[in-house]
């Protein structure tokens, strides 16, 4: 039984040596579109055996359609998608295996258990019953082939880190078959060193002939890790590039061509500590997390970042006023508004069968009641509008669902929440995550106009390049407590990068 | 729902049997007004607005060609909203509950707890009506607040909780009544004072009439509550032109319904109806508790992160599916006189049904309260219809299952279809 997926992998490299005139995917011309609106244009290109090929663009350029077409999920209008030169469809399909962000998982059953749901029969089933042992060591030459331990086999997928959930994804996808795996953006809510783990182990895949496709808006991730990259704006491919022929600035050139570069660093100001604090804590400690010191003065960003599940987040959630303090004090100035952008938007923030109209007036509503406590509609309206089009939400619709947008573009929305309510301290978590860098650079734009408002800031992320684009001073949360701040400029992104 | 429709001569009341090709009005236009902010792409607006066309076209067209004023006529019309108001009440409470995402599912059996109170009360305790309604209203948030802390304080999962304290309630007026029926027959002479609430002349006979004036302010109310909405789509549109359109669609449709005559047949428990529905829709739809309540159903993490306090939501949500099912109760119980065993259990499915049917009728898939008062009346009209026009009333179930499916399932596929 062992042997069954380690014979399948052996099988393609030498499929690979054999048909090597026929990519392992072709995508020709390509199109779809929605309404009247042409989301992917006469899309085509290869991907060969052996290939790390990254796709990125802008928020809504087009990605998520091409991947859904590549899953299956939504018929192209036009063009041909072949797979070993078959045309995609039945079998074929098997060999295209893709990994969303949400990885697809069922948390509660276990890994092994996981791994043979919707894999055929014989790995785990003896006539109408299962057959437990076939099935776990089903799992564990699976996993061990994709370089995580057996053991974990028998664990619930909720006990394991997400880069490790995420590969339990990748194996499960490989199990059934998939020689060319998508990884959509499933490395946004991991760790840089998570990550990087688990893009060596996909490495490792395609040197025994897999291919990979992987969309990012981690530029850096594709710069490192691929050997070609794709750009997709507006539903075109506008470009098609070996990594060894271009930097990552001509990368970021392509996708955003009328962007204005970075507006500098914000370590260049000097910081406010004659402002009035808004935000104290004093070895504040919860059940997670703490203890936590930290002072925030109005007109200030502190940016605090650490490994994921080292009580980063309870840190956000502390100060925000979200979570009970068990131990210490967190005290914020008398009648200030707080805003909270939780990490997880999907999961957290998010009201997704809502209109984006809703979803960004739904904190701030008692701006709009009468004397007589009932919301003016018409008021309401008025201002969603006027924050909408400030925010160039993508589509231009206040009545489309929040489900229907972009990440990036839901990510405008929930900050546009936090703006209408005009907050005075703003604890933003992972304010970036899953954004393309255009509107990156907008949403730091907006929190830059908030900090010299006079709102406080406090910026919780594993990016580091959100602090170094917006924090004043930085601080480094390990093993759920956090050192001392040091102001932006003491410190150079090298240095960022060994506290972390 | 109901079997015996009283024929236009059964009436006492002056029923001029005009034939009536033109639609009563008022409540088709009303669920205008819960459109949302959600409709503005004509695929959407085709969606949300196929299950109501597809009734009306039934109800109005088919049927008023088939059947004529044997079916459209007033006193049948409104008998059939009257026969259904404590189902729809139900409903309402429910569908505050689906809102806030819980369920209880012991609505049904708390308004026949409430039916027994109404009546044992006033015969067996001969406490008077005006001391008793308030007491039955009481039992129905007590009960609310029961639930509530089952799923809120004890973690129990709401199905299983409400389920349980259903057959709590179906326990209670077994034992007060010891398994047999209460009439207000047995009332002692000297409450006979209070019995303005039962019997022909009470309140809740279909005899009695709610006056006219009570009847057009409500009626202009839910009118200016539609505009209130639908001219929020037009908020781009030239304000003179929105206002002269307005008045004019205002004035047609205040002339349509005196023109039909039918507000000289609302009953009081219709009346209490329609206010019910606009109490509601000004909660859910114009207060920032309506819109935290949705934001509770919809994700309650992200409410939680929100502010906003999610266990208080969902603890009024239940409330208030308590409260409306002993208002039911107490409107059953003066219409009906009798308390009999499992009276309301029954109502549990289709109060459901009505609240779901909400969710395509004039909706992208939310509960509204004109969806679900619109909704049930129309599937109480289309079965009432067949057994009009000759089939066996012994069909009503298996025609009202089948339109809700019917329903659901087309603006499903064709919601599909459209939206990707």
């Amino acid at each position: 039984m062992g042997q069954i997926v380690n014979g399948s992998v052996a099988a393609s490299s030498l499929a690979a040596t054999e048909s090597d005139h026929s990519p392992l995917l072709t995508v020709a011309g390509v199109s779809k579109r929605y309404g009247g609106r042409w989301v992917l244009r006469d899309a085509s290109f290869n991907l060969s055996r052996g290939e790390f090929v990254g796709l990125v663009g802008p928020n809504g350029a087009g990605k998520s359609t091409l991947i859904k077409i590549l899953d299956g999920v939504v018929t192209p209008d036009a063009g041909a998608i072949r797979v070993d030169g078959v045309e995609l469809g039945g079998a074929s399909r098997e060999k295209i295996g893709v990994v969303h962000q949400d990885l697809g998982l069922i948390e509660t059953l276990t890994v092994a258990e996981n791994l043979t749901l919707g894999i055929r029969r014989e790995h785990s089933a003896r006539g109408p019953f299962l057959h437990l042992r076939s099935e776990i060591e089903f799992a564990e030459t699976s996993l061990r082939d994709i370089g995580l331990s057996p053991s974990v086999a028998r664990k619930r997928v909720s006990e394991l880190s997400l880069g490790e959930q995420t590969l339990v994804a990748v194996a499960r996808v490989m199990a059934g078959g998939a020689q060319l795996l998508v990884i959509d953006e499933a490395t946004s809510s991991l760790s840089p060193a998570e990550s990087t783990w688990l893009i060596q182990r996909l490495r490792d895949r395609c040197r025994l002939g897999a291919g990979v496709l992987m969309v990012s808006h981690k530029l850096s991730e594709i710069t490192d890790a691929a050997d070609r990259v794709i750009v997709v704006v507006d539903g075109v491919i506008a470009a098609d590039v070996s990594m060894s022929d271009v930097t990552s600035d001509h990368v970021v050139n392509l996708m955003a061509p009328e962007s204005d570069k970075s507006q500098g660093s914000a370590g260049d100001r000097a910081t406010v500590v004659d402002a009035p604090v808004v935000l104290e804590m004093r070895a504040a400690q919860t059940r997670r997390g703490g203890p936590f010191d930290l002072t925030i003065h109005a007109g200030e960003v502190v940016g605090v970042t650490g490994l994921i599940g080292s009580g980063l987040y309870e840190l956000a959630l502390l100060a925000s006023g979200r979570s009970k303090v068990e131990s210490g004090s967190v005290s914020i100035r008398d009648d200030v508004t707080v805003g909270f952008l939780p990490p997880d938007r999907m999961r957290e923030a998010n009201f997704p069968a809502n209109s984006v109209e809703w979803n960004l007036t739904i904190c701030s509503l008692n701006k709009w009641q009468s004397p007589w406590r009932y919301v003016r509609l018409h008021r309401e309206v008025r201002d969603a509008e006027r924050m909408h089009s400030s925010l160039s939400v993508k589509p231009n619709r206040l009545e489309a669902l929040q489900s229907s947008l972009s990440g990036g573009n839901q990510q405008k929305v929930l900050m546009g929440r936090l703006l209408l309510s005009t907050p005075e301290l703003l604890v933003l978590t992972e304010p970036t995550r899953g954004v393309d860098i255009a509107t990156r650079r907008e949403l730091y734009r907006l929190i830059l106009e908030q900090r010299d408002r006079g709102v406080a800031i406090l910026v919780v992320s594993s990016d580091i390049g959100d602090l170094i684009e917006l924090a004043d001073r930085v601080g480094v949360v390990d093993a759920g407590s956090m050192q001392q701040l040091r102001s932006i400029h003491d410190l150079s992104e090298h240095e960022l990068l060994r506290l972390v | 729902m109901t079997l015996d429709r009283p024929t236009e001569g059964a009436s006492t009341s002056s029923a001029t049997s005009l034939p009536n090709p033109s639609p009563p009005t008022d409540l088709k236009i009303a669920p205008e007004t819960v459109k949302s902010t959600s409709s503005w792409m004509p695929s959407e607006v085709v969606i949300g607005s196929a299950t109501l066309v597809a009734f009306l076209v039934i109800i109005f067209g088919v049927y008023g060609a088939w059947l004529g004023g044997k079916f459209l006529n007033n006193t049948s019309l409104t008998f059939d909203i009257y026969q259904n108001v404590p189902v729809l009440l139900i409903s309402v409470g429910v569908m505050i509950a689906l809102i806030s995402g819980q369920f209880d599912l012991s609505a049904g059996s708390l308004a026949t707890l409430c039916v027994f109170l109404t009546v044992g009360l006033t015969v067996n305790q001969k406490l008077p009506m005006e001391l008793v309604i308030p007491i039955v209203l009481l039992v129905g948030v007590s009960a609310g607040l029961l639930n509530a802390f089952l799923v809120n304080v004890l973690r129990l999962n709401p199905f299983i909780a409400t389920l349980g304290t259903g057959g709590v309630f179906v326990g209670l007026y077994t034992l007060y009544a010891n398994g047999t029926e209460i009439s207000f027959s047995q009332t002692p002479a000297s409450l006979h004072a209070s019995l303005w609430f039962s019997g022909t002349k009470g309140l809740g006979s279909f005899q009695q009439k709610a006056s006219g004036v009570v009847v057009w302010i409500l009626l202009a109310l839910v009118i200016l509550a539609a505009w209130s909405v639908v001219s929020l789509q037009f908020r781009h549109m030239n304000q003179w032109t929105l206002r002269v359109a307005s008045a004019i669609v205002g004035a047609a449709l205040v002339a349509g319904i005196a023109w039909t005559g039918v507000t000289a047949y609302f009953s009081w428990t219709i009346v209490i109806l329609l206010a019910v529905a606009l109490g509601n829709w000004a909660l859910l739809r114009l207060t920032r508790f309506g819109r935290q309540l949705y934001a509770t159903g919809g994700n309650p993490v992200a409410a939680r992160l929100a502010g906003i306090k999610v266990n208080r939501m969902t603890t009024l949500a239940f409330i208030a599916s308590g409260f409306f099912a002993s208002l039911a109760g107490i409107i059953l119980a003066a219409d009906q006189g009798t308390a009999v065993p499992g009276i309301a259990n029954g109502y549990l499915l289709p109060a459901y049904a009505a609240a779901f049917l909400s969710t395509v009728i004039l909706s992208n898939g939310r509960f509204h309260v004109w969806g679900t008062i619109v909704g049930g009346i129309a599937v109480v009209y289309i079965s009432q219809g067949l057994v009009t026009g000759g089939v066996s009333f012994t069909w009503t179930d298996l025609i009202n299952g089948l339109v809700l499916i019917v329903a659901v399932a087309i603006s499903t596929s064709l919601r599909r279809r459209l939206m990707r």
